[in-house]
């Protein structure tokens, strides 16, 4: 296991170096002015072209700029915000805080609901429950996120207040509310109010598919020789399909949960700019239209890093879960 | 001042503000806390013990402001803020449905005979809300900061009729020598350039405000709007501002206004800021603010569901700007009647009731109603005409002129505009001129024009920052202001000549006659735009709020807003 | 958006896919999944009223008429009503058939060609090839989908073509992956054993004999990537990164008028009832389309 965990780490960091290089390219080394680019529209400050030229070293050859640049990013020095001057690393902190808050309660809801609706669509497999999971799965898949999110803060939101709906269905359509949590994740007081829709919205496409998933690998793997052994030895259906079948059908179960976290990155932009949640998301999709690229760079590369870690994670996960993996078998690699 | 979220100006009272003051006191007597509200002539003007209460904003930020600080901004949205928490020199005061400048902090001035010299004697005893006192070299050192090349404020070129600023400009002194701040006797006096009549005017604007001695330890000025910005105005703040909201609360300290309000009504105002005004609108709808802006096309909903203040004109034009330049399409002198055909072929009022629900005001020059020196139906071309449009172009056809290919339709996509542009376009055709549609991102919208110029009909538009007929004239079409508000890039000598004659006018008819003789160089010689429309109040406000209305410049004071629980 | 999971091929027999006898059966599988039968109904129609678009509409999707104004549905030859400036949103929808299957289908085909490409000879030929492709592979993958799509749209600028080359980009990495896992078991197979001992070339192996076993997880995954084109545009348009007025995206339409949700719900709910459909018909495809390739199921 140790030499596994040796060789995938090598692997991320070199991953890493290349995806920074290319975000690199893609920002300084394409054609058009990178200063103009940088600034956005704070380009008659002379204060600001003189913060940029002196940070970025634009007019050194693009070696250096690169080698600078690889620099920053492994001291973590993010840089500031050209608009409005604060550092960028603190609007991280303050917006990584409210978007983990949300992407684990996101998460949650989709490992437990979506593996449970699986499970279930498929011990009852072709019945009429099967069927209508199969299709209203189908159907939350195809609805744009940003309208779920929009229609379910007119319902939750507005109607309550106009006499639509009961007024204890009310809920707030916007903002992370009090923002008071106990250890970290779990929300105290009126938080949860805040909460809910946002992560509803965020987690319903995945749920979607992990609930397809999850149905699609228990049929498989109920088919298999070892579950037939299982039950030969006289273990009753539970224990069959939980100790056994269940250790299997999550194998890409969980590999799709860390390709989630960076699918759930950008489902957040849309989930979090229509509830106006101070994470990372919104945030991006705010700097967009400013063009303020030390921003969009910095909380991108933040963005980079928790995602390969979380891919790590799930590789080892993987890994630990069906040993063929470390051991090199024949097992195709996803 | 410009939309998308323009530029604010200095405090004005509106007729209408004091009439809903009015109006607001003798129903509400709930608005005050029992006290003598029902007798009182206004609940507004209440110097009575204030009623409390806290006021939960949802128009104004329909976007994070880039800045609220009173030196920095130059939008609506942020001003509003800066404008709840300083006062400056002189404010407008509402006279006969006419403003009517008035001293502030300033006790009174003298001006010499032509205009170049202003004495302002300041008030004594005043402070701002952290007891430090208000002094005429707060504003000396203020206005200092606020012209520095360091600071790049957008509205720094206002210092520009002061003298000394060009020394500043170009680094060669580190102050205003035209400012001379003397504590003792308390006076603050300014030289000017040239004559320049209308200096009080322009003094209420807020990048005139006074700072308190805490901001001058600052090493960056740019930094002073992320703390809690102290001033002398009727609210201060607290708190910082943060990513979700902007919190003021009352200044007890407050000397009070031109209109007898000596105290703020509310304990405290809650800005929440919103990624846009679809989902502001839907917190306000959803009972979380109080006040919301009307989204585009739902101004009949909105105004037949809520109170509003839609009946209120404002002080601002909406128009698109040709671009004048030799090599655009459009520009030139001898597309002159190309121009005034098109101008007479689009159809404003199906603009206004399409796009605007019928809110809006057809306009029929730039300066609106409103404006000191204000003429109607300036403008010979702004009626839809399509007969004379016609055969306004067969003229310039005859004459020897061609329609020319690549013209483009451009504006800021994403803020309402996309629908004028498709009746812009469609009465076009009609004419049987060609245009395509080009929108911009709204972030560069300005600075792309500014740095490139106007490939077609641009869409622009302005705010007054202060109610005079300068504001419009100079700061939209004089060449000065080429790489500033002059998107068109429009160069007139004609205009130039007659616009900066008016400005050093010191006779107030006079000057207000030569600027309407500029205006008419603009409209009907040169034809270098299209006026529209101008603009209507757009707030809604929830039950229980009394005393909200939008001013002629375009913003509430919070000062006279009082809610029922 | 890549919501698409793809599962990798089990040790199972498959059947080479040559075989006439195979689509026939698969058809017939397909068949049978009701869903996945109206799925394609669907398509079908919608891919008629594009082409007849212009017989079926009456008016051009562009213009405007500001007498007509917010219309209701039903109102008159307004099947679907108009907008604030009398846009006929009937015409919009289905002219926008033409721009979402558009974007769908070169998206999913050509990022299922280029990872088609690069998954083959990667899977097949091994070594430093298959380690280069990978790790490139994995350094896009690494980037969160939405960061390289708004990078790349910054980059190439707005407008359909943009939205299209920007979605193809960023979405043949996963196909690559995909495909070099069925590489990677297949050219161990003895039939490839016997091509090779035959002297066959490498590329001849790699597209004539191993990619047609290769295909069924290929096929849904480029089935399924239709709908997520179809979405991810709509995502880039409420973005306001997407394509420019007035091209009739059904995104596009749903992004502008997402204030009107309350007050005039057709304007919302016929373009995003399109979106809606047309991405779930794709979703009943793909299935039946994967549960009918799927040896283990056919049995």
């Amino acid at each position: 296991m140790t030499s596994y965990l040796i060789r995938r780490i090598l692997q991320l960091l070199l991953v890493l170096w290349g995806a920074l290089t290319i975000i690199f390219f893609l920002f300084f080394a394409l054609p058009g002015d990178p200063a103009e680019l940088l600034l956005g529209s704070e380009k008659a400050n002379p204060v600001a072209q003189q913060l940029v030229a002196e940070r970025y070293g634009l007019n050194d050859p693009i070696l250096v700029q690169y080698g600078n640049f690889l620099g920053r990013v492994v001291t973590f020095d993010l840089g500031e915000s050209f608009k409005d001057r604060t550092s960028v690393n603190e609007v991280l902190a303050r917006t990584a805080q409210a978007s983990l808050r949300l992407g684990f309660w996101a998460i949650m809801f989709e490992v437990v609901i979506g593996i449970a609706t699986g499970i279930y669509s498929a011990v009852r497999k072709y019945s009429f429950g099967d069927a209508l999971v199969t299709v209203s799965t189908a159907a939350v898949s195809a609805i744009p996120v940003y309208v779920l999110g929009l229609f379910f803060q007119q319902t939750f939101g507005v109607l309550p207040n106009q006499g639509g709906l009961p007024s204890w269905l009310q809920l707030p359509t916007n903002g992370i509310g009090p923002d008071t949590w106990f250890l970290f994740f779990i929300p105290t007081g009126e938080q949860w109010k805040y909460l809910i829709l946002p992560a509803i919205t965020l987690a319903s496409v995945s749920t979607a598919i992990v609930a397809r998933i999850t149905r699609t690998t228990m049929l498989e793997v109920e088919k298999a020789d070892y579950m037939r052994t299982a039950r030969a030895k006289g273990l009753n259906e539970r224990q069959v399909l939980v100790g056994h079948g269940l250790r299997n059908a999550l194998i890409p179960v969980v590999t799709l949960i860390a390709i989630d976290v960076g699918t759930v990155i950008g489902v957040a932009v849309l989930t979090e700019t229509v509830f106006n949640w101070p994470g990372i998301g919104s945030r991006i999709a705010r700097a967009i239209p400013q063009r303020d690229f030390a921003v969009i760079l910095g909380l991108s590369i933040a963005v980079i890093l928790l995602y390969a870690v979380a891919n790590l994670v799930a590789d080892l996960m993987y890994a630990w879960l069906d040993p063929r993996v470390r051991l090199g078998g024949k097992v195709a690699e996803r | 001042m410009k939309r998308p979220n323009l530029v604010a100006g200095t405090a004005l009272v509106l007729a209408a503000a004091m009439l809903a003051a009015c109006g607001g006191g003798d129903s509400g007597d709930e608005a005050t806390d029992g006290a003598s509200g029902g007798a009182s002539d206004s609940a507004a003007a209440s110097g009575d013990a204030p009623a409390g209460g806290t006021f939960v904003d949802g128009a104004q930020f329909t976007a994070v402001p880039p800045h609220i600080d009173p030196l920095l901004t130059s939008e609506l949205d942020g001003a509003q803020v800066s404008t709840a928490l300083y006062d400056g020199l002189t404010e407008f005061a509402n006279e006969d449905g006419a403003p009517v400048v008035k001293p502030l902090i300033a006790e009174d001035w003298e001006v010499n005979d032509d205009a170049t010299q202003f004495i302002f004697t300041i008030k004594d005893g005043l402070t701002f809300a952290d007891a430090s006192p208000l002094l005429p070299s707060n504003f000396k050192k203020a206005w200092d900061i606020a012209a520095s090349p360091e600071l790049a404020a957008d509205y720094g070129y206002l210092f520009g009729l002061i003298k000394g600023s060009a020394e500043l400009s170009d680094g060669t002194a580190t102050e205003l020598s035209g400012v001379v701040a003397d504590d003792e006797a308390m006076t603050l006096t300014v030289d000017m350039n040239q004559p320049y009549a209308d200096f009080p005017s322009v003094a209420s604007h807020i990048i005139f405000s006074p700072m308190p001695d805490a901001r001058f330890e600052l090493e960056d000025q740019s930094t002073w709007e992320q703390e809690a910005m102290i001033g002398n105005g009727p609210f201060t703040m607290e708190t910082a501002q943060t990513d979700q909201e902007i919190v003021i609360v009352r200044n007890d300290s407050w000397a009070g206004d031109v209109n007898g309000n000596t105290s703020a009504i509310l304990d405290q105002v809650t800005f929440k800021i919103f990624a846009d005004v679809d989902s502001a609108y839907a917190a306000f709808e959803a009972g979380e603010t109080q006040s919301a802006t009307i989204p585009g096309g739902r101004y009949a909903e909105a105004t037949g569901q809520y109170s509003n203040t839609s009946e209120t004109a404002l002080l601002a034009s909406y128009h698109w700007v040709y671009g004048m330049r030799d090599e655009d399409p459009l520009g030139g002198a001898a597309n002159a009647k190309l121009r005034q055909a098109i101008s007479l072929a689009i159809d404003r009022e199906s603009i206004n009731a399409a796009v605007y629900d019928g809110g809006r005001t057809v306009g029929t020059s730039i300066t609106p109603p409103g404006i000191p020196g204000f003429e109607e139906d300036l403008c010979d071309f702004c009626g839809f005409d399509l007969d004379a449009a016609k055969a306004k172009l067969a003229e310039f056809q005859a004459e020897g002129g061609t329609i020319p290919e690549g013209i483009k339709l451009v504006f800021n996509a994403g803020a309402g505009h996309e629908d004028v542009a498709a009746i812009y376009q469609q009465n076009l055709e009609a004419l049987g001129v060609t245009v395509t549609q080009e929108p911009l991102s709204s972030e560069t919208y300005f600075d792309t024009l500014r740095d490139g110029g106007c490939p077609g009909l641009c869409r622009a538009g302005w705010f007054w920052d202060y109610p005079i007929y300068d504001n419009g004239m100079y700061d939209l079409f004089h060449v000065d202001s080429i790489g500033g508000n002059n998107l068109g890039w429009y160069d007139s000598a004609d205009f130039n000549e007659l616009v900066t004659t008016a400005r050093q006018t010191v006779d107030t008819d006079e000057r207000e006659q030569l600027f309407r003789d500029a205006e008419n160089q603009l409209l009907n010689v040169d034809t270098a735009v299209i006026p529209t429309n101008w603009y209507s109040g757009d707030h809604v406000f929830a039950e229980g709020v009394e005393g909200y209305a939008q001013e002629p410049l375009g913003w509430v004071r919070f000062e006279t807003i009082s809610v029922t629980s | 958006m890549s919501m698409v999971p793809v599962q990798p091929l089990g040790d199972a027999d498959l059947a080479a896919p040559s075989d006439q006898a195979f689509w026939r059966d698969t058809w017939r599988h397909f068949r049978r999944n009701r869903l996945a039968v109206v799925g394609l109904a669907i398509i079908v129609v919608l891919v008629v009223l594009a082409i007849l678009a212009p017989v079926i509409t009456r008016y051009d999707y562009a213009a405007i008429d500001t007498e007509s104004r917010n219309l209701p549905p039903f109102s008159g030859d307004h099947w679907f009503g108009t907008d604030n400036i009398g846009h006929d949103v009937f015409s919009q929808v289905i002219y926008g058939i033409r721009v979402s299957l558009l974007v769908g289908f070169l998206v999913a085909i050509f990022s299922t060609v280029l990872g088609v490409i690069f998954g083959a000879l990667s899977g097949y030929l091994g070594g430093l090839v298959d380690a280069a492709i990978m790790r490139v592979v994995d350094m896009f993958l690494a980037i969160p989908y939405i960061i390289l799509t708004v990078a790349l749209v910054g980059v190439i600028g707005r407008g359909l073509s943009a939205v299209i080359i920007a979605l193809i980009v960023s979405g043949w990495f996963v196909v690559a992956r995909v495909v070099r896992a069925s590489f990677l078991q297949l050219k161990e197979q003895e039939f490839v054993q016997a091509a090779r001992a035959l002297g066959y070339g490498r590329l001849r192996i790699m597209f004539r004999h191993i990619l047609p076993n290769a295909l069924q997880p290929v096929i849904v995954y480029a089935t399924l990537a239709i709908g997520g084109a179809i979405l991810a545009e709509a995502a880039l348009s409420f973005l306001a990164i997407g394509v420019l007025p007035p091209t009739p995206s059904w995104g596009l339409l749903v992004a502008e008028n997402k204030g009107l949700l309350a007050s005039q719900p057709h304007l919302v709910f016929f373009p995003g009832g399109a979106i809606f459909i047309t991405v779930l018909a794709f979703v009943f495809i793909g299935d039946g389309l994967r549960d009918a390739l799927d040896p283990r199921l056919r049995s």
